[in-house]
């Protein structure tokens, strides 16, 4: 089990390793000189030529290399010239709204796909599995950003029962003391219930625009698997034991139908956590999608290769939680595991 | 009427018929079938692939899905009628008063649930306040019982790591371990091979023989029913065609259907010297069910005869005294007299 675990580690540190290669090379064949974007078309190419020395790219590529990664992990992600702050603080400002925005999203796509799976398949109603395939088409075939501003007219103009997009707290309310970074965590932690109910409500609206794609895929995926495990014959064996079929459900046919998707989920989750431009523009949310975007178009390539190296060892790290968790919680997987050990 | 009397008599199924829905309408896959069962006896079903062996198990628990449904009929077991229980009340009688075993032990079995588990979930659907340890040991006992090697350890093991023979003596150990009353076995060897058929079927009959469980055990096999049965009905499609004692199907065949069945179980002597035995042609489909007698097509008796063709041969009840034979033939009261 350990061995596997390991090997895993391994094979997922070299993939990251790989990801930080591309990510300076790309900024080296960029055209354009960054000494010279760094001092102005302007400046005299003395001045140039010292800002190169300073940042060493005169040394060979290996030696830039290693020099690039040993500073990253001295927290020294380079500077953006275009907010005139380190990298680093950039994005430690931004992080903690969009891990906040992500993993509600999160748990309200898993959570309605679970529900509206089983509401599908239980009781084996043809309405209720055709309303439930429509949503999920809907899910899949909505844009975000249309979705998100038919909400906004919904419940913030007409309905006014949520806030606008003003991003992650009313303008009037000072932010909870940071512990988390996760506004809704810390107002729980400082016993401020009106801030917290204010982030909740903020969290709301975007949140809700995120799951949707994600749910619907989810959705669409568990109602195919509860219909295939509700079919094999040991559901049968387990309701001849005397089960009602809600515990045949829960505990059988639940379990199984929901391990096949620990996968995407993972993999759901880590695009999540990377952003999405287009609901942070729309709800003023201060997160890292935006951000990123912003750096693009004003051609600030250090918050890009930063953002780029960070969502690569993102990726890889929940793919290899969800390997390692897929051999705690699948037995045939984890036999396997033993088996090689 | 039964020679055993009525005192006997542990279930009793009376005029069971179970239709499908389909597009083109409802079809009878089981046709008002009528039998008992007595205390610790045991029954084989015998039919070909189709006859409605499987639905009749099914519906006497009453675990029929849609399409499916029991369209009439009563069953009395202890002298209650099941089939007005609610599927509250039916869950208490499943897997305590009447098991299941299926044919695929290796699809039957939970496959990211321990076999300890899925023991234990039985035993404590059913024993309410059972403490968990009470019931792992139990669940051990149970596994010794169906003679698992090891069974202590094997508790913490997934189905996977079980071969088909052990996985169906997991199944055996599941539906034995609240000493039901009968035991519904739908083809438990068939998908074994033959030596871990044998095993199987030995400790199968060892435990129900210990409990004087009753047996319902539904087989193509006529061999098999030689062995273990005591009491057979033949199912032909959907109905019961005959239904006797074992030395009565053996020794006096009535009904040309039993008598093909019976004929075409190879013989090693036989064998030798030509072809296998068989029954031309194939059994008709339920949507497509002739007018009179279903076997009429294939039968070599009553083939182009115009009451098999046109009229469902009635229940004839035919007595030696000692015991007593119940079929649905044309014939058969002039072969039962002929033998006489």
């Amino acid at each position: 089990m350990f061995r596997v675990i390991g090997s895993k580690t391994i094979s997922s540190i070299i993939t990251i390793i790989g990801a930080s290669v591309v990510s300076f090379i790309l900024l080296r064949v960029i055209p354009g000189n960054p000494a010279r974007l760094i001092a102005g078309p302007l400046a005299p190419d003395e001045a140039v030529e010292g800002i190169i020395k300073e940042m060493g790219l005169d040394q060979p590529m290996h030696i830039q290399y290693f020099q690039y990664i040993s500073d990253f992990f001295n927290g020294d992600w380079g500077f953006s010239f275009s907010a005139g702050q380190p990298v680093q603080e950039l994005f430690s400002k931004r992080f903690p709204a969009t891990i906040e925005l992500a993993l509600f999203a999160f748990l309200i796509a898993i959570s309605a796909a679970v529900i509206l799976a089983l509401l599908a398949t239980y009781r084996k109603s043809a309405t209720m599995d055709r309303i439930v395939r429509s949503l999920s088409s809907f899910g899949q075939g909505v844009p975000s950003f249309w979705f998100a501003l038919i909400l906004l007219m919904v419940f913030f103009e007409s309905l006014q029962i949520l806030p606008g997009p003003e991003g992650r707290l009313d303008p009037r309310i000072t932010p909870p003391p940071d512990v988390t970074g996760l506004y809704t965590v810390d107002a729980l932690i400082a016993g401020q219930w009106g801030t917290f109910r204010d982030a909740s409500l903020h969290l709301l609206l975007p949140a809700v625009t995120l799951a949707l794609a994600p749910f619907a895929f989810l959705v669409r995926m568990l109602r195919a698997n509860l219909l295939d495990v509700s079919r094999e014959p040991f559901t049968l064996v387990v309701r001849s034991k005397g089960l009602s079929q809600w515990s045949t459900y829960t505990r059988h046919a639940m379990p199984n139908a929901i391990l096949p998707t620990l996968t995407v989920g993972g993999l759901i989750l880590a695009e999540l956590l990377t952003g999405s431009v287009l609901v942070e523009k729309i709800f003023n949310w201060p997160g890292v999608g935006s951000m990123v975007v912003d750096s693009f178009l004003r051609k600030d390539y250090a918050v890009a290769q930063a953002f780029f190296l960070l969502s690569a060892a993102l990726f890889v790290l929940v793919n290899l939680v969800i390997e390692i968790m897929y051999g705690f919680i699948d037995p045939r997987t984890r036999i396997q595991g033993a088996e090689e050990s | 009427m039964m020679e055993a009397g009525r005192d006997n008599v542990l279930l009793s199924v009376n005029n069971l018929t179970v239709e499908f829905a389909t597009r083109e309408g409802d079809f009878p896959a089981v046709r008002d079938i009528n039998f008992d069962i007595d205390r610790s006896q045991k029954v084989g079903i015998v039919g070909e692939s189709g006859c409605g062996k499987s639905v009749t198990a099914l519906a006497i628990l009453r675990l029929i899905e849609p399409p499916g449904r029991i369209t009439s009929g009563t069953t009395i077991l202890k002298g209650r009628d099941i089939s007005t229980f609610s599927d509250r009340e039916m869950q208490s009688i499943r897997g305590k008063e009447i098991s299941l075993i299926f044919q695929d032990p290796l699809t039957s079995l939970d496959p990211v649930m321990t076999i300890g588990k899925q023991i234990t979930e039985i035993i404590k659907k059913h024993q309410k306040g059972i403490s968990s340890r009470d019931a792992k040991d139990k669940a051990v006992e149970l596994l010794r019982d169906v003679e698992v090697p090891n069974a202590e350890k094997r508790l913490g093991d997934y189905p996977h790591q079980y071969s088909g023979g052990m996985r169906q003596r997991v199944m055996i150990a599941i539906a034995l371990a609240n000493d039901p009353d009968i035991l519904i076995a739908d083809e438990p060897t068939t998908a074994l091979d033959v030596t871990t058929q044998a095993q199987v079927l030995h400790i199968l009959e060892k435990l129900v023989d210990e409990r004087q469980t009753a047996v319902i055990l539904i087989t193509h096999n006529f061999g098999l029913v030689a062995e273990f049965c005591d009491k057979v009905l033949v199912m032909y499609a959907g109905k019961i065609v005959e239904q006797a004692s074992k030395h009565q199907i053996f020794s006096s065949q009535n009904h040309p259907y039993t008598e093909a069945l019976i004929k075409s179980v190879p013989n090693p002597e036989i064998l030798e010297a030509g072809d296998l035995p068989t029954i031309p042609g194939i059994p008709p489909s339920i949507v497509d069910l002739p007018p009179g007698c279903a076997f009429e097509p294939r039968c070599p008796l009553g083939n182009g005869v115009d009451i098999c063709k046109q009229v469902i041969p009635p229940r004839v009840q035919l007595s030696d005294g000692r015991s007593l034979v119940i079929s649905e033939c044309h014939f058969a009261q002039d072969r039962w007299n002929q033998k006489e």
